[in-house]
């Protein structure tokens, strides 16, 4: 109680006393009294209106500005209608006149029930401005970009700092905008951004949720950055509000790139481990089955030549058909890698041409005729008769089935069975099958089937047989035409090798080769351009075997002469002649025009022959007859038949 | 008189390497894989061995660990003749216990000396 007259403040308490209440009071008379006593937690303030150096209106005011709705009563002892508009304008909730004591009580009442009404409002206040402020800076400060829109009329209302960051605009730019301009014009998918945003703005609308999505944003500088969005409904009907929360994908696109491009280094690492290994060891089984075959050529070749096998004696002979072997083998050893190096560079010719599978079938059976008998060995092939218009190259197909079909062979004992079969696989491929009665392979073996060198050791006696590298070529040649190798087998019981070729061979030839059609009846007629005595003698007496004619130049001025002079079906050309190179032979030949269509068939001992002048094939010295023969096959130049016409012809 | 086995799954290396011995003076026993060379080696007892370091099933190395694991055969001597030539091989050959190592392709010219010299020292401790 502020009041100066002890009087006035004993006759309150008593008033207050007699109604029945035990207050705790205490009475001041100056402002500094009422500020020291404010330290204490009251109920009431009740105060005189004039004081000597103080007023009732200086306490009202003080206690007021304390904000926690502790009320305030004068009681005068001059009251007039000015005082009590000034008291109850101050915050006061009642002005009583000293005369009336027994209002105090009700009136004392009366203010502190207001009192606890007011405080409890305050209270409410309060916690409703706190929970907005926390609200606020959690919408201003958080780091994802947040926008609020109204639903109907798609104004922005409201947009935090990291939305302005985002956008690169400031929240009065971003009020004038709406969440379509914001965007790219056509999404990450392609699909038209007001498309999109009309239908999901038209399902939030009808009330229905919509799932997070992702959408391409833009910044005023016109930049797209990718980012998830999530539209939520907030309460209230008008406006119809919907929170916007935009999340920059940036940075996480980021690190997923680096990531994946991360995944992609040590998957290519451990690839270019993985290769670099095979390659050693590739080299590795190179040398030693290179020096296998060396061993018998040079250690027999020695002991022959040291005179320590009497020339009388049947080693002789026998040492020499084994170098003689050992030779050959060496040489498709050679012939096979550097087939699989050809294949690996992408290399490796093919030349499609129409061919009936049941003759390719029927001339590899022929090739392996004889160790077939030897082991007696029924050999069998079987095409079905819907594979018709089989488009590919004969030579190609024949190296895959001989290599499938000389396996078998190897592995099959005496007196089995051998089935080589071409089937419809899909509607564009066929499937080559050899089955045999072999040993079969294990099913932990079946891996090592097609790589370089992995022979399985099927017994000691024959693996010497092979080069290790015939499956793995035969897979090499399917794959580059398209297709796929496998095998399946039982142990004890024989196994089924299979290659899957497209029917229509698509692979290029790197060589362009047109054969012109010449109804022309009786033999082929070649001509031989070959200085080498021997290897004249071979090609002659190979071409002459299998009924087609020949002439022979030994010199390059020769070769041109002749073939001035006449028309030949085909040429082989040795390139090192010793008045001039091959190759300028046959430039000059081709620009003159005595042999633009004519196939030329090099056979040399030049490893690597790089020239742009057009060439049917080039055939390694020493040459192999069949090698020279199928050549010829493949130009279309076959002994003593009318030319085929290949690729469209005249 | 001495015998040599050799130990080889390639016949025509085989038929070479026993000619080249036999020329030698020397008697021999072959064997093409480690079973039957396991067999000989217990039935025959020989004084030197050739081992190609490629065999069916067990390998030369690992035959020939076996041999120089067991105090019966240790002490006959092991030359390794293989066409493995690459860097390390001849390492591993002398890890696995070979007395020596002749890479294929063969010299004749100097194999017997090889021989002889291992024959020599085979038949001085003995």
């Amino acid at each position: 109680m502020v009041e100066d007259a002890d009087d006035d403040y004993r006759i309150l308490l008593r008033e207050v006393r007699r109604a029945g209440y035990d207050v705790t009071s205490e009475r001041v008379t100056s402002a500094s009294e009422l500020a020291k006593a404010l330290h204490q937690s009251w109920d009431l303030l009740i105060t005189d209106w004039m004081l000597p150096g103080f007023g009732g209106l200086h306490a009202i005011e003080t206690v007021v500005a304390r904000g926690d709705g502790m009320p305030c009563i004068v009681i005068s002892g001059t009251p007039n209608e000015d005082e009590a508009m000034s008291a109850m304008r101050a915050g006061a909730l009642d002005f009583l006149s000293k005369d009336r004591p027994t209002r105090f009580v009700p009136a004392i009442e009366r203010a502190l029930r207001e009192a606890s009404e007011i405080r409890a409002r305050i209270s409410t206040e309060r916690a409703l401005r706190l929970s907005e402020e926390r609200y606020r800076s959690a919408f201003e400060l958080a780091p994802e970009a947040l926008l609020t829109f109204d639903l109907d009329s798609l104004e922005i209302a409201d947009a935090n700092v990291a939305a302005t960051k985002l956008y690169g605009r400031t929240v009065a730019e971003l009020r004038s905008v709406n969440f379509v301009e914001l965007s790219a014009p056509k999404l990450g998918d392609g699909r038209e951004t007001l498309a999109v945003a009309t239908e999901l703005l038209l399902r939030m609308r009808k009330g229905q949720s919509v799932a997070p999505f992702e959408w391409l944003a833009r910044h005023a500088d016109g930049e797209e950055i990718p980012s998830e969005v999530h539209l939520v409904r907030l309460a209230g009907d008008k406006p119809r509000l919907v929170r916007l929360t935009v999340i920059d994908l940036r940075e996480r696109r980021k690190l997923e790139e680096i990531r994946q491009r991360t995944i992609e280094l040590e998957l290519q690492n451990r690839r270019i481990q993985e290769a670099n290994r095979l390659k050693s060891e590739f080299l590795a089984n190179m040398s030693h089955e290179l020096r296998t075959p060396l061993n018998a050529i040079i250690g027999f070749s020695e002991l022959l030549h040291d005179g320590q096998v009497p020339a009388s004696s049947p080693e002789h002979k026998e040492f020499l058909g084994d170098i003689l072997t050992s030779g050959r083998h060496l040489l498709q050893l050679i012939n096979d890698v550097l087939d699989l190096a050809k294949v690996e560079a992408g290399k490796l010719d093919f030349r499609p041409e129409h061919v009936e599978l049941g003759k390719l079938l029927h001339e590899i059976v022929s090739i392996t005729r004889t160790t077939a008998a030897t082991k007696r060995i029924n050999v069998a092939s079987e095409v079905d008769p819907s594979l018709t218009g089989i488009v590919l190259d004969p030579g190609r197909f024949k190296q895959i089935a001989y290599n499938y079909l000389s396996n078998a062979l190897k592995f099959t004992p005496e007196g089995g069975r051998v089935r080589i079969r071409c089937i419809p696989e899909e509607a564009d491929s066929f499937r080559l099958e050899v089955e045999d009665t072999g040993v079969g392979i294990a099913p932990t073996d079946l891996g090592k089937l097609f790589v370089e060198f992995q022979q399985l050791e099927q017994g000691a006696a024959k693996r010497h047989q092979g080069t290790g590298l015939g499956l793995a070529l035969s897979r090499r040649l399917v794959e580059a035409q398209g297709g796929a190798v496998g095998v399946r087998s039982t142990v004890g019981k024989g196994s089924t090798f299979h290659a899957i070729l497209p029917r229509q061979c698509s692979v290029a030839p790197t060589v362009s080769r047109t054969v012109t059609p010449r109804n022309r009846a009786g033999a082929r007629t070649i001509l031989i351009v070959e200085d080498d005595d021997r290897d004249r003698e071979l090609i002659a007496n190979t071409l002459a075997g299998v009924g087609y004619g020949f002439e022979i130049a030994r010199t390059g001025a020769d070769a041109l002469a002749r073939c001035q002079e006449r028309f030949f079906d085909a040429v082989t050309l040795d390139l090192l002649l010793p008045d001039m190179s091959g190759l300028d032979v046959l430039d000059t030949l081709r620009v003159g025009g005595w042999l633009r269509d004519t196939p030329v068939i090099v056979v040399t001992i030049v490893p690597d022959v790089k020239t742009a002048i057009t060439v049917s094939d080039i055939l390694q010295k020493p040459l192999d007859k069949d090698a020279l023969l199928s050549a010829l096959e493949r130009a279309g130049v076959r002994p003593g038949r009318a030319q085929v016409p290949v690729g469209g012809g005249e | 008189m001495s015998l040599i086995l050799i130990v080889d799954d390639n016949p025509t290396n085989l038929k070479l390497v026993t000619y080249l011995v036999k020329s030698h003076g020397h008697e021999v026993v072959t064997a093409s894989d480690a079973e039957t060379a396991l067999a000989t080696i217990a039935a025959r007892h020989p004084t030197v061995i050739l081992m190609d370091l490629q065999l069916p099933g067990i390998d030369g190395l690992e035959l020939t660990r076996r041999l120089k694991a067991d105090p019966t055969t240790r002490s006959i001597p092991i030359v390794a003749l293989t066409a493995y030539a690459m860097k390390g091989d001849q390492e591993k050959a002398l890890a696995a216990g070979c007395d020596d190592y002749v890479t294929k392709p063969i010299d004749t010219r100097t194999l017997p000396g090889v021989i002889a010299r291992h024959v020599a020292r085979a038949e001085r401790t003995s």
